[in-house]
């Protein structure tokens, strides 16, 4: 891995704290423009727009889809192997592969899978639970839960440099800039 | 004040145009080709024209129909979407006059109006809905309704609009609830009249209401044409944002999936009761050639729609979102020459027939036409504008 140098950094990144949404914004953006890659946000509340600027790929919606393919495929099977080969029974004299009758469960073991999917491929794509995380270690990082937004180079990033990121984030009107340690 | 630019008003000027002259051409088209042997040619005319009328009765119908949900449901994408769909709801008078040809021709076109045709114990009992007179009169009640619908929707937001009272519609919230139920009865009994009793001794529940669903998505798929085609002009591009296309993508998507489930149905009750009074419906449509049609029509109504409305991306661009609508709609015109074909056609499928391919165009153009001259006076209303300014600002905040 090529980040192995930057692991071995002291730190974990530096935080810079802001009031005010737009603020945040202002400053993702003028981190990609400077070609930062490793960034993060934290927010009191959803905001649309920033995991896009923060270059953050969202594979819930692909893990989703498949969840679903990989439903209808165990949902028709599931109707197929009892209703033709393992128990085949005369219903109304209709064919043992009805598939007209086998449409309603395939669609909802679809929705079944999908569902879980999207619950489960949230979670564990969200790297959650995590109990532990380096900007715990900054005190004020609490009011991100109320009214501070939050933003953090990492020192893995390849343009991480400790005195000129520390400067550039300084210069985001950041309220404070802080260390984060591992 | 109105701020609309000259240039959309131009523009659906020649729309307006453009659309009357295609309906020009293909009523010239199709009336020659009738004329060339009128006997030979009047049941093939009649089944065309009947195809042809009720997919853009339709469109006036879901423009109704969304006009109407709007009041109940709210959301911008009804303010967005309010002259469009006042325009469409306007052409109700249009298709009334366009009805003449099939009520001269009810014979021609309806088997239980022919003499004799009730005489068996069946339709006997049938004989107290299906009579000439009854139906005759009931063209006019359907049309009541949604033309009465159509002017109070129309006119009180009008009204609104013009002197900002925002109690000046509170009236047609009031009636919203009631007019939705009435709207849905009114498209139920007359697709019964007008479509199902081409088959007379048949009958589904489920019937009505797939064409509600019908309408639904063909009506949205037309308005997304219609933004994508507006957004040229700068204003319209900010009032059609990506946003709005969403929110249509996403509604196309809730219809498709409601007319699946409609359509779906009421084929997986009849093939599971499998009773002989019901059966003969799907099979002819299943077979001799029917069953192309039927694969085409679930290809493109439910298979495409549902795969591509599913990806956010794609309906957040608008010249995507239209190469769906376009899909949409042609898939709506496969459901109505599905529904509607087989009855005049036991013996199979042989292709369509000319008239089939020209009939939407001759009706489709004169339908665009009044829509276009309709949309034209009033292309965009102050409620609208207010969005557009109000949007700006959040943006810039």
């Amino acid at each position: 891995m090529s980040h192995t140098q930057h692991d071995a950094s002291p730190i974990y990144g530096y935080l810079a704290e802001f009031d005010d949404k737009d603020a945040l914004f202002a400053c993702a953006q003028a981190a990609r423009a400077r070609g930062f890659t490793e960034i993060e946000a934290y927010t009191p509340t959803p905001l649309h727009g920033l995991p896009e600027i923060l270059g953050y790929k969202n594979y819930v919606p692909h893990l989703v889809f498949l969840g679903g393919v990989a439903g209808v495929l165990t949902g028709f099977g599931l109707c197929y192997w009892v209703s033709v080969l393992e128990y085949p029974l005369n219903i109304g004299g209709k064919p043992f592969n009805s598939w007209q009758a086998f449409v309603v469960p395939t669609f909802e073991t679809m929705i079944l899978f999908a569902s879980l999917t999207a619950v489960f491929g949230m979670i564990i794509l969200n790297g959650l639970p995590q109990p532990y995380h380096p900007v715990f270690n900054v005190e004020k990082f609490a009011r991100c839960s109320d009214d501070r937004f939050f933003f953090v180079v990492l020192s893995r990033d390849p343009k991480f440099d400790a005195h000129d990121t520390r400067r550039f984030l300084a210069d985001q009107k950041a309220l404070s800039v802080d260390e984060v340690p591992h | 004040m109105n701020t609309i630019s000259d240039s959309s008003r131009a523009r659906l000027d020649g729309l307006m145009k453009v659309a009357a002259g295609v309906g020009l051409l293909g009523a010239i088209g199709v009336g020659l080709g009738l004329a060339q042997d009128v006997q030979a040619n009047k049941p093939q005319f009649l089944q065309s024209y009947l195809f042809a009328y009720l997919f853009w009765l339709g469109l006036s119908l879901g423009s109704l129909a969304f006009g109407i949900l709007h009041y109940l449901t709210g959301g911008r994408w009804g303010v967005r979407l309010e002259r469009i769909l006042q325009a469409g709801m306007g052409t109700l008078p249009l298709m009334l006059l366009l009805f003449l040809p099939i009520w001269m021709n009810m014979q021609e076109l309806y088997p239980w109006s022919r003499p004799g045709a009730m005489d068996s114990e069946l339709m006997h009992k049938k004989a107290f809905w299906l009579n000439t007179e009854g139906w005759t009169a009931r063209i006019f009640v359907y049309f009541a309704i949604w033309m009465f619908c159509a002017w109070l929707l129309t006119s009180r937001g009008k009204k609104k609009d013009a002197t900002g009272d925002e109690k000046a519609d509170s009236g047609v919230r009031f009636l919203a609830g009631p007019m939705i139920i009435l709207h849905v009865l009114a498209v139920t009994f007359a697709v019964i009249d007008w479509a199902m009793s081409l088959e007379p001794e048949w009958f589904s529940t489920m019937y009505g209401v797939i064409f509600v669903a019908g309408q639904g998505i063909s009506t949205l798929a037309f308005a997304v044409v219609i933004c994508a085609w507006l957004r040229k002009d700068e204003q319209f591009g900010k009032l059609f944002s990506s946003a709005h296309f969403h929110d249509l993508g996403t509604l196309m998507f809730a219809f498709s999936m409601f007319w699946t489930y409609t359509s779906f149905s009421q084929y997986l009750i009849i093939w599971s009761g499998n009773i002989a009074e019901e059966t003969p419906w799907y099979l002819h449509r299943t077979g001799h050639g029917w069953q192309n049609v039927a694969i085409a029509l679930v290809a493109l109504g439910w298979f495409l729609p549902f795969l591509l409305l599913m990806q956010r991306k794609l309906k957040q661009q608008a010249h995507l979102l239209v190469g769906v609508a376009v899909i949409v709609l042609v898939a709506r015109h496969f459901d109505l020459y599905w529904q509607i074909g087989p009855a005049f056609h036991h013996d199979g499928f042989h292709g369509p027939h000319w008239m089939d391919l020209a009939m939407p165009f001759a009706i489709g153009g004169f339908w665009v036409a009044l829509f276009a001259w309709l949309l034209k006076a009033r292309p965009i209303t102050n409620r609208q504008i207010a969005m557009i300014h109000a949007e700006a600002q959040a943006a810039h905040h």
